[in-house]
């Protein structure tokens, strides 16, 4: 009986393309189809507790991995498929009742080996654990959800806060997908830009700093694809399960980073952060050259003016030119063959990477190492704009040009020496809320901007001011409230 | 003290408050963050000490982020996620921090 749906609707297919005169009976045909479509037998052999759709999707006969591979929603394994002499259909002929399968990439439900498309609201929940989607008005209110969801076994978890596995010495990865997951706009981003297939195509965004970019899902590199995911699984309250098993994306940065970062070898979550934002910024659009080119520099990039020094030999020949040997003497001390010469550079930073003072030789009584403590804005003195620091063979000053709405801090603890890896242990004591007002140099643009505006006072000029010529500010301010209100 | 013996005219004192308010406040709150992530590495004690195996290998990571809605911290290594207190957090060998401008949301 069912078997012979499929070929009427491909005839009816047919039809409509050789000739436009039967177009009621195509009409009744269609009608008929999806009527048939909506009783499928088999609909209740669903197994959803076998389901899993977290691990690669690649056939489990041929290892084969690609567009058209589906899962049975009987058994959970995946098959390519679906025509004649595929895996997927020779599994629905060889065993008794598996026959209701799902398109892993377009989530679309079929009927195996009678090769129907099943449209059924009862499956919606499982079109919602393979791709989580999300409305706009749902990424509003993310940050407001309170209540606890239930995955299938019952087990109550938050959406956002579940748990990643480890598959073997992954940790750094899992925790550097956490952090980037709680990004706001960085989460937002990839909750809206949903999976390609369920997205109409290129979609404009304007950014912070007023450029626009074009976004199209379906050209995102297969990294950004599988880091979208797996946030998306993250903050979906439609889990089966309560834990996500992160092997896509493991996968992805395996292959992109050309095994650099791959399963069973620890890596520094710090290098591995950059790695990964620089991948992301690439893959959704962004130019490795231009700054600025994706969300990702929207959210993270700063600027750092860097003042090198760097002592060089005098070519001979300025040295003959001289003529007067004193002044020279005077610029440089030790060497008069050496100058100084001190160059200004503007970098973009995605992360600032910060030194911590090196761990004391001496052991205390017990004879352990003594764990020192130092406050993060002493580490953060690097960027004082105002010491210079040793480099190799040259010296460096730092100064912040421009801070991002997010900034990673990343705290060089490990070092290289020699064949082994050092890591220093110093308990950097940080603050909930950071204030790096005094880091930040005003840039040119606001400077004139002062300069035009003459009568803005700085905050020193405020504080200076007298007792009395408090109150008399209050006074006015109080008089004036509703001018300087509206 | 001289401002006190000079009053300035009332016009341009009035200038100044409100410039003061709308120009160099919002810049002075705009460089104040709050921390939104911390991903921290704890070694074994013993492996500091030994200086023989490598930290890196036998280390593990963990992330502390925050739930917005209730302000509680959350502490998540792999599959364990479990509420942590936000005095703790301060505490750790943290390693990679994020931080948030303050009032973008």
């Amino acid at each position: 009986m069912s078997s012979s749906i499929p070929n009427n609707s491909s005839n009816s297919g047919q039809k409509r393309k050789r000739s436009s005169s039967d177009i009621a009976k195509q009409a009744k045909d269609s009608k008929e189809t999806v009527d048939k479509n909506k009783i499928c037998p088999y609909l209740d052999t669903i197994n959803r507790t076998w389901l899993d759709f977290d691990f690669e999707h690649s056939c489990s006969i041929t290892l084969q991995s690609g567009p058209h591979i589906y899962a049975c929603l009987v058994c959970g394994k995946f098959f390519l498929g679906r025509g004649p002499q595929t895996p997927a259909h020779i599994h629905s002929v060889d065993e008794n009742g598996h026959n209701v399968f799902v398109h892993l990439t377009k989530g679309t439900f079929h009927c195996l080996p009678d090769n129907y498309e099943i449209k059924d609201a009862s499956l919606k929940d499982i079109s919602a654990a393979l791709h989580p989607k999300f409305t706009t008005q749902e990424i509003r209110q993310i940050d407001q959800q309170r209540s606890l969801s239930r995955d299938l076994f019952g087990k109550q978890y938050l959406p956002g806060f579940v748990g990643l596995n480890n598959l073997n010495k992954t940790d750094y990865i899992n925790a550097t997908v956490q952090a980037l997951a709680h990004v706001r706009p960085l989460r937002d981003f990839f909750l809206k830009f949903g999976h390609p297939q369920n997205f109409d195509s290129s979609t404009k965004m304007i950014l912070n700093n007023k450029k626009q970019v074009k976004i199209d899902p379906s050209t995102f590199s297969p990294l950004a694809q599988c880091f979208g995911d797996l946030v998306r699984k993250m903050w979906s309250d439609k889990r089966f399960k309560s834990n996500i098993d992160p092997h896509m994306i493991i996968q992805a940065v395996s292959v992109a980073s050309k095994k650099k970062f791959h399963i069973g070898k620890q890596a520094e979550a710090g290098e591995f952060m950059a790695w990964l934002l620089h991948h992301l910024h690439v893959g959704i659009g962004g130019s490795s050259k231009k700054p600025g080119s994706s969300i990702v520099h929207d959210i993270f990039q700063g600027k750092v003016e860097v003042t090198t020094l760097k002592k060089n030999k005098k070519p001979i020949a300025s040295v003959f030119d001289q003529k007067n040997p004193l002044d020279s003497i005077a610029t440089v001390e030790n060497d008069p063959t050496l100058v100084t010469e001190e160059t200004i550079s503007n970098t973009h930073f995605l992360q600032l990477t910060l030194d911590i003072p090196e761990k004391p030789l001496f052991k205390d009584e017990e004879g352990g190492l003594v764990i020192p403590q130092e406050p993060l804005v002493n580490v953060l003195n690097k960027f004082n704009g105002i010491s210079f620091h040793d480099a190799l063979n040259m010296q460096r000053r730092y100064r912040l040009k421009k801070l991002p709405n997010y900034l990673i801090l990343h705290l060089a603890r490990f070092k290289k020496n020699g064949f082994s890896m050092e890591k220093n242990p110093t308990i950097v004591a940080f603050p909930k809320s950071l204030d790096l007002g005094r880091y930040v140099m005003e840039s040119e643009k606001e400077a004139s901007k002062r300069e035009k505006k003459k009568n803005i006072p700085t905050v020193e000029e405020m504080t200076s001011m007298s007792v009395s010529w408090m109150i008399l500010f209050l006074n006015i301010s109080f008089s004036h409230a509703q001018m300087i209100l509206f | 003290m001289d401002d006190n013996n000079q009053p300035l005219p009332k016009s341009v004192l009035l200038k100044n408050c409100r410039n003061f308010i709308s120009f160099t406040l919002p810049q002075l709150l705009s460089h104040q963050y709050d921390l939104v992530a911390n991903i921290t590495h704890e070694s074994p004690a013993e492996v500091g000490k030994e200086g023989k195996r490598d930290p890196l290998e036998e280390g593990s990571y963990k992330c502390h982020v925050q739930h917005k809605a209730t302000g509680q911290w959350y502490e998540i290594q792999d599959l364990h996620v479990k509420e942590t207190m936000p005095q703790l957090i301060g505490l750790s060998e943290s390693y990679v921090l994020i931080y948030e401008k303050k009032g973008l949301a």
